[in-house]
Order: structure tokens, then C-alpha cells, then sequence
């Protein structure tokens, strides 16, 4: 074991792989910045520049891209309201507010801190996971999946912001939307109108450009103000971001163990992870008032999440051959080019090269989280951009952003009919995180749910125990502020 | 070393210029080649294509080649996109049999796959039947005589097939979707399904692990690594052989020039019959099992004809 994990490492302490580990970072990074683009784009773009490689520098550059895409992502998601992909659709949620208070770099800051972290929390545990990943792995199943899905829509009740109807009226709204396509299980279209396009439903990246950073540039364009308007940029904000983490450890932690083991999980996906990470800081914070406007320990959960799920796919992908995201799914066909096989034969023969692939993926997130704090004080300056220059900046990216994700004229068609709808949303007082929550989860909720009774029957979501401990969890989040309510006694004067 | 420095101060020039390594040849090809993939990246089919891809390029004096990601609408999308390009050579595809195929028999889709450009088959998979050790059913026997099986899919247009063996087996199957085919394979070893039937090539992990295990190989003969394994020609359907077939063959929109058909065809096959392109797939479990051009035309052809006459069966999984 000591061996392999010296061997793991010595590629990396080279020149060349060290090197072949910055440039996987830098396209990593590139990617991940730009709307639309990311892990599977980078990884696919640099599999053939990979062939004169040896496997395990090959690993080191493709791994390191991977590695640098979540937190890349989340620059965008807090500056300009633009998740890069829907793992990071979360960080919108409360960083773009805290950008528009002119407190960017406190966001960016807690979101390097808790990206660099979180990647390190998914690779200690994906080394000590790797024996009893298989018993892991297996544990899950279509009731799981779609407790865990619940669970994500139940964000819906703790971010609603005004009129708890309107909200899930977007909700519902986001739902229906998500029926568009072909039906999960029985391949039936529904809603397609005979365009071949609408067979696979709303994409997430196209409808997430569009609700967002369309959305948003209309806004800017509108009001005539920058992002962070009246308010002055907080230089000492990126250091107080650095140590929000640390004040709120716990957040980060239980954002962490959520992250990993949604990636874990597959089939259950990245945007999960957030949504839940998410709900979990919101529900177990004594003071909720603030999520939504602008609370710190909203970004440094769902980014803690979003970067521990990288470690967490990795067990499937190692132990069973059967990638955990569509990243991974990628990477496994880079590796198999490789003439690495992963499963049980690469963790019996190769475990150097699983030992090099949690180092890179390590130092690469440092990386990038260094290169994030030491720029956030730049980067946290474009906020105060005039909105005439920056909205058809937002704009132009957006839609070229939506456009090279698949290469389809329908993405843009989809972001530029999101975006208005995510502005009139906004205006009328609806919102428009429900609407992208429902769309986003509602695929997999009927999926699972399909799925569990087909295979189990209703009892299956009752009788297994992690399915049951989800549904109690559930139940107990959803109720207890009305239990509270009920319960609780008016003190004398006290007005309830 | 030096190596490894030269390759990267390369590759960051590349990216950054859009460096397009031109042929030698002075008429074709004078641009970049784009590859059609109807899938996302990663997966079976997308790993094939870009283990070949630079061996064709070999072939056409290092053209570039950019594999291109179009999925989406059950491989439709991509393949229109194939199918409508203009035919001057520069834009060729990935094609998979039998999805595309049985959608063309089931008709309302707006290509013909007899009229597209054949440059050569790139492999063919035989399927096998495996069983979840944690189902209660032991055999085929168990499975003929149940009255519900719950078979573990992909997706309903991929695994027409695999639909149709089972009616000529006589099997009750209950299909349950998954994403895609590892999820359906996991659902097999966690024993919420009961039988799952991909490719050989998909299953040989959980196999050869013990995840699961195999009782029925779609071939004609026995497998070498199944020796054990019944076959269905044994089974007297040896019909269903070409039928629970996977395909994957590269092609371009009708009409190409037949002058740029011919430097295609030709570098397709000596890429596809390439010995070190052979020992690398093989290494990597993913053989090369080649065919030229007329081949594939002729094979395609059968593909169609095959499952023209179980098109009420596939109008009725596929509404």
C-alpha cells in the first residue's frame, strides 16, 4: 500500500508532471470559467493531445483539468449570477447577492477556501472508501434516489423569498417543464411536438444560462446600474472569506459528507449534491433569514459539496468500472485508451495510478483555489463594471456558451426563452431558484420513483433503511417549523 | 523528457492558435475533418472512434481530425446533422446499429441509412444474457417459466434487440430504464433487476468479477472467454444473431464526390486493418473487428431487411 502510494506520487514531484499537472489546471480553470463549457468539453478536448503520454502522465493532465472545473465555475456563478453547469447552480443561490452587496471577494473567498477543502475531505475519504466502497456503492437504489431527489426539492419550501404561493407555483411551473421529452422509462415523447430536439427534455446548462445570466444582463441592461451598484468593494472581504469557512466548520463539513456521498452514488448527479448541501445548511441554521440574500454559509456548503462529489465518483468509477458523472464517464474512456481498464483489475494491479489520480485531483484544486484567492480581489472589481459594458459582455457569452456545450442551435433557442422567462419571474415577484430546483430534480424524481415501483413496489421506499431514515429526515425538515409553532408556548406580551 | 516538453510547448500552441496540420496532399483534404459522434463524450462508441481517429489521420498524411460531440433526440440529432451535411467529404459520422436503423424501420424519421456514404465498419459486438446472482432465478429455464422478469435497459430503442429475443424466447420481461448501460448493470449486481443484456465488451468486468453471471451468448458460436455459455444458435434462432447485434461504423452524408469517396474508403481500411491500431484495441478489450466499405453497405442493408418484420413490435415499444 506504502508503495503504491509513493509511486502514485512520484510522477508528480517530475518536471514534466508537474507541468502536464499546470496545464490541465489552466484549461481546467479556462473551461470552467466559461458558461456552458466544462468538464467533459476540457477532458474530451484533450484526450487525443494525451496519445504520446504514458498512462500515468496522462492521468495527471486530464484529472487536473477536472479537478479545476467546479471551483472555475463558481467565479462566474458569483460575479455574474452564471453557474457554469447545474453542480454549481447552488452557489448563485447566495453568492450573487453577496456581489451585488459589493462583498464578491467574501464570496470568493469562502468559495476557494471551501472548494480546496472539499476536494481534500472527497480524496481522504475516496482513500479510506476504496475497501468497502463496493458495500458503499451498493447500499444505493432507486428509493434512495429518489428520497435524496425529495429531499432537493424540499430547498423549495426554505428559499422561498415573498409569497410562499408564488413560490411553488414556480415549483409546480418547473416540474411541468421537466416532463418535456422523452419519458424516462417508457421512451414515450411527451411535449415534443415531433422536434427531435425536445426528446431529451430542457437541458440544465441552456435553461440555467438563460434563468440566470440572461435574465441578469436584461436586468443590468435595464436599470443601468453595475452588479454591485451603490455598494463600495470590500478589499479586506477575500481574507474574511478565507476564515468564514473555518467559523462556520460545521456547514462546511456536513456540505462535505453530502457532496461525497451524492458522488458516490451514480446515476444521482452533481446537481443533487448542491441542492442538498444547500438545503442542509438552511435547515439546520438557527437564523434561515438570510439565505437567499446573501448568507455566507449558503456558498460555502453548496461549494464544499460541489468539489468533495469529484472524490466521491471516483469510487465507483475504480471499483466497479462504472463512472459516477458524465466527467467520469469521460475520463474512463481516457483511461481505457490507455490501455487502463478501470474496475477491479486496475485496483488489484495499478493502485499507483489511483493513488496518482487522488493526488492530482488534490493538488490540482489548490491550485486552482490558490489562483482563485490570490485573483479574487480582481476579479471581485468587475462587479463595478458599468452595465453597459458588462450586460452584452454576460449576454454574448451566455449564448455562446450555450451554443458550444452540444453544438446546437436549439441551446440557444432554450437559454434565450429561459432568459425572459427568468426575468419576468424575477419581476413578478415569482422565483426563479424553485423553478430551476423542480426543473432540475423532477427528471430524476420521476425517474427513481418509476423505477423503485416497478422493481420494488411502494414498500420499497419504506422498508430499506437508508430510504426510510431519508423519508423521517424529510418529514421532520418539512414540519418542524410548524411543530415549533404549534408547540411552543406565547410568553406573556409576546406576540406569536 | 524532452519529449514530453516538446509535445506540451506543441499542444499550448494548438489550443491557443487553432493550428490546423494540413495534409500533404494538395486536393484532399486541405481542412480539418469533423467526426460526428451522436453520443456524449465518454462511453463505448466514443471511445472507439477516438482510438481510431488518429490512425485514419495517419492514413490521410496527419489531417486533423476533430471528433465532434452531437447527442441527443436517441442519436438523432448527431445523425441529421451527418445526413444533411455537405457531401465534399469534410464532414463524416459515427453510426450505431441497431438503434438507427430501427428507428428507420419504424419510420416518421427523415434519413435513409441505404443512401448514406459507407467508409467501413469499425467493430461489431456480440451480446450476452447475464443473470443478478441475487435474483431467484438460477437459469433460462427459470426465466421462460416466471411470470415476470425485470430486465435491466438502457434505453428502449438500444435494447429493441434485446426485446425482441425475449418474445421469441418466450420470456414475460418487464424492461426498466436506467441513464444508460453501467446504471443497468449496477441495478443487475445490487439484484434490483433481474437480467441485464448488453455487449460483450460492456459486461466482461462485472462478469469476469463474478458480478454477474452469463447464461446466453448471442453468436454463432461459443465465445472463447464463454466456453460454458450456451449460444442462441444452439437454441435453434440462430436469426437473432444479426438481430442482438451492436454495430459501429463510420460514414459520411449521401454523394460525396466519388473521387473523395475513394481516398476515404482506402484510408479507412488500411487504418482499420492497421496491426498496431489491432494491438491496442485488443490490449484494451475493445477489438477491431473491421469491414471496407461494400461490406458495410451490404451488412447495413441485411440490418434493415432483418427488422422490417418485427416493425409492429417496434412500433409498439417505441410510440
Amino acid at each position: 500500500m506504502l508503495e503504491a502510494v509513493i509511486n502514485g506520487l512520484l510522477p508528480l514531484l517530475t518536471w514534466s508532471g508537474f507541468m502536464l499537472l499546470l496545464l490541465g489546471t489552466l484549461m481546467g480553470m479556462l473551461f470552467g470559467i466559461l458558461p456552458g463549457l466544462g468538464g467533459p468539453q476540457v477532458l474530451a478536448l484533450l484526450i487525443p493531445i494525451t496519445y504520446g503520454l504514458d498512462s500515468q502522465m496522462a492521468t495527471i493532465v486530464l484529472v487536473a483539468a477536472m479537478g479545476a472545473v467546479p471551483f472555475s465555475g463558481s467565479i462566474t456563478a458569483i460575479l455574474i449570477n452564471t453557474p457554469g453547469t447545474g453542480a454549481s447552480a447552488a452557489t448563485t443561490f447566495d453568492g450573487f447577492p453577496l456581489s451585488q452587496q459589493g462583498k464578491a471577494g467574501l464570496a470568493l473567498g469562502a468559495s476557494a477556501t471551501a472548494s480546496a477543502l472539499g476536494a481534500i475531505f472527497g480524496a481522504i475519504v475516496l482513500s479510506f472508501l476504496i475497501p468497502i466502497g463496493r458495500e458503499v456503492v451498493m447500499a444505493f437504489s432507486y428509493p434512495e434516489f429518489f428520497m435524496m431527489a425529495i429531499m432537493g426539492l424540499s430547498v423549495i419550501a426554505v428559499v422561498s423569498q415573498g409569497s410562499p404561493w408564488k413560490c411553488l407555483i414556480s415549483g409546480g411551473l418547473g416540474l411541468l417543464l421537466s416532463t418535456i421529452g422523452s419519458d424516462p422509462i417508457t421512451g414515450a415523447g411527451r411535449f415534443t411536438f415531433g422536434n427531435f430536439y425536445l426528446w431529451d427534455g430542457i437541458k440544465p446548462v441552456p435553461a440555467l444560462i438563460g434563468m440566470f445570466a440572461i435574465a441578469e444582463s436584461v436586468e443590468l441592461f435595464i436599470k443601468k446600474i453595475s452588479i454591485a451598484g451603490q455598494h463600495e468593494i470590500q478589499i479586506s472581504g477575500v481574507w474574511d472569506g478565507v476564515k468564514s469557512v473555518f467559523q462556520h466548520f460545521g456547514v462546511f463539513i456536513r456540505g462535505s459528507i453530502v457532496g461525497t456521498i451524492i458522488g458516490i452514488v451514480p446515476g444521482v448527479g452533481g446537481v443533487v449534491a448542491n441542492f442538498l448541501a444547500y438545503a442542509q445548511a438552511v435547515q439546520t441554521a438557527k437564523d434561515k433569514s438570510k439565505f437567499g440574500k446573501g448568507d455566507i454559509r449558503g456558498v460555502i456548503a453548496a461549494e464544499a459539496a460541489n468539489n468533495a462529489k469529484d472524490g466521491g465518483a471516483l469510487v465507483p468509477t475504480v471499483v466497479f468500472g462504472i463512472p459516477g458523472s458524465l466527467e467520469m464517464a469521460v475520463l474512463l474512456g481516457a483511461l481505457i485508451l490507455h490501455g487502463l481498464e478501470p474496475g477491479p483489475d486496475l485496483l488489484i494491479n495499478r493502485l499507483d495510478v489511483i493513488f496518482t489520480l487522488i493526488f492530482t485531483l488534490v493538488i490540482a484544486n489548490l491550485l486552482v483555489s490558490s489562483l482563485g484567492l490570490a485573483s479574487a480581489g480582481y476579479l471581485a472589481k468587475l462587479t463595478k463594471i458599468p452595465s453597459s459594458y458588462i450586460a452584452p459582455v454576460i449576454f454574448c457569452l451566455s449564448l455562446i456558451g450555450a451554443y458550444s456545450m452540444n453544438n446546437l442551435f436549439g441551446d440557444v433557442i432554450v437559454a434565450l426563452c429561459f432568459g425572459f422567462l427568468g426575468y419576468f419571474v424575477k419581476r413578478l415577484g415569482y422565483s426563479r431558484i424553485a423553478l430551476i430546483i423542480a426543473l432540475l430534480l423532477g427528471k430524476i424524481t420521476q425517474e427513481s420513483f418509476h423505477q423503485t415501483l416497478v422493481s420494488m413496489g411502494v414498500k420499497g421506499f419504506f422498508l430499506r433503511p437508508i430510504s426510510l431514515s431519508l423519508f423521517i429526515i424529510i418529514f421532520i425538515f418539512l414540519t418542524l417549523p410548524y411543530l415549533r409553532t404549534f408547540i411552543k408556548k406565547p410568553q406573556k406580551g409576546e406576540v406569536v | 523528457m524532452k519529449k514530453i516538453h516538446c509535445f506540451l510547448i506543441l499542444c499550448v500552441f494548438s489550443l491557443i492558435l487553432g493550428v490546423n496540420f494540413s495534409a500533404a496532399d494538395n486536393n484532399y483534404p486541405q481542412k480539418a475533418i469533423t467526426i460526428i459522434v451522436p453520443f456524449s463524450p465518454g462511453g463505448g462508441a466514443d471511445t472507439y472512434i477516438r482510438m481510431v481517429v488518429p490512425y485514419i489521420s495517419k492514413q490521410l498524411g496527419n489531417a486533423a481530425i476533430v471528433v465532434k460531440n452531437i447527442p441527443g433526440g436517441d442519436m438523432i440529432t448527431g445523425l441529421m446533422k451527418i445526413y444533411h451535411a455537405k457531401p465534399d467529404g469534410y464532414t463524416l459520422g459515427l453510426f450505431m446499429t441497431p438503434g438507427q436503423a430501427v428507428r428507420q424501420v419504424v419510420g416518421g424519421v427523415n434519413y435513409d441509412l441505404s443512401k448514406v456514404t459507407w467508409l467501413g465498419r469499425i467493430s461489431s459486438m456480440d451480446y450476452v444474457m447475464a443473470l443478478s446472482p441475487k435474483s431467484k432465478f438460477k437459469t433460462l429455464q427459470d426465466l421462460q417459466q416466471a411470470d415476470k422478469v425485470i430486465l435491466g435497459v438502457a434505453n428502449i430503442s438500444g435494447a429493441i434487440g434485446t426485446l425482441i429475443s425475449c418474445e421469441k424466447l418466450k420470456i414475460k420481461i418487464t424492461p426498466l430504464s436506467h441513464r444508460g448501460s453501467q446504471e443497468a448493470i449496477l441495478a443487475a449486481i445490487r439484484g434490483d433487476v433481474d437480467v441485464v443484456q448488453f455487449p460483450i465488451t460492456t459486461m466482461r468486468t462485472a462478469i469476469k468479477a463474478g458480478d454477474l453471471n452469463p447464461i446466453l451468448v448471442f453468436s454463432k458460436k461459443r465465445a472463447t472467454e464463454f466456453q460454458n455459455v450456451l449460444t442462441i444458435n444452439e437454441l435453434g434462432h440462430p436469426e437473432l444473431v444479426d438481430i442482438v447485434k451492436i454495430g459501429y461504423y463510420l460514414g459520411g452524408p449521401p454523394n460525396i464526390t466519388p473521387s473523395v469517396v475513394d481516398i476515404l474508403k482506402k484510408a479507412v481500411e488500411k487504418a482499420l486493418t492497421d496491426k498496431e491500431l489491432h494491438m491496442m484495441a485488443d490490449k484494451v478489450n475493445r477489438p477491431i473487428i473491421e469491414a471496407n466499405a461494400q461490406e458495410s453497405n451490404d451488412e447495413i442493408n441485411e440490418i434493415i431487411n432483418s427488422y422490417t418484420p418485427f416493425k409492429k413490435i417496434l412500433s409498439n415499444y417505441l410510440k
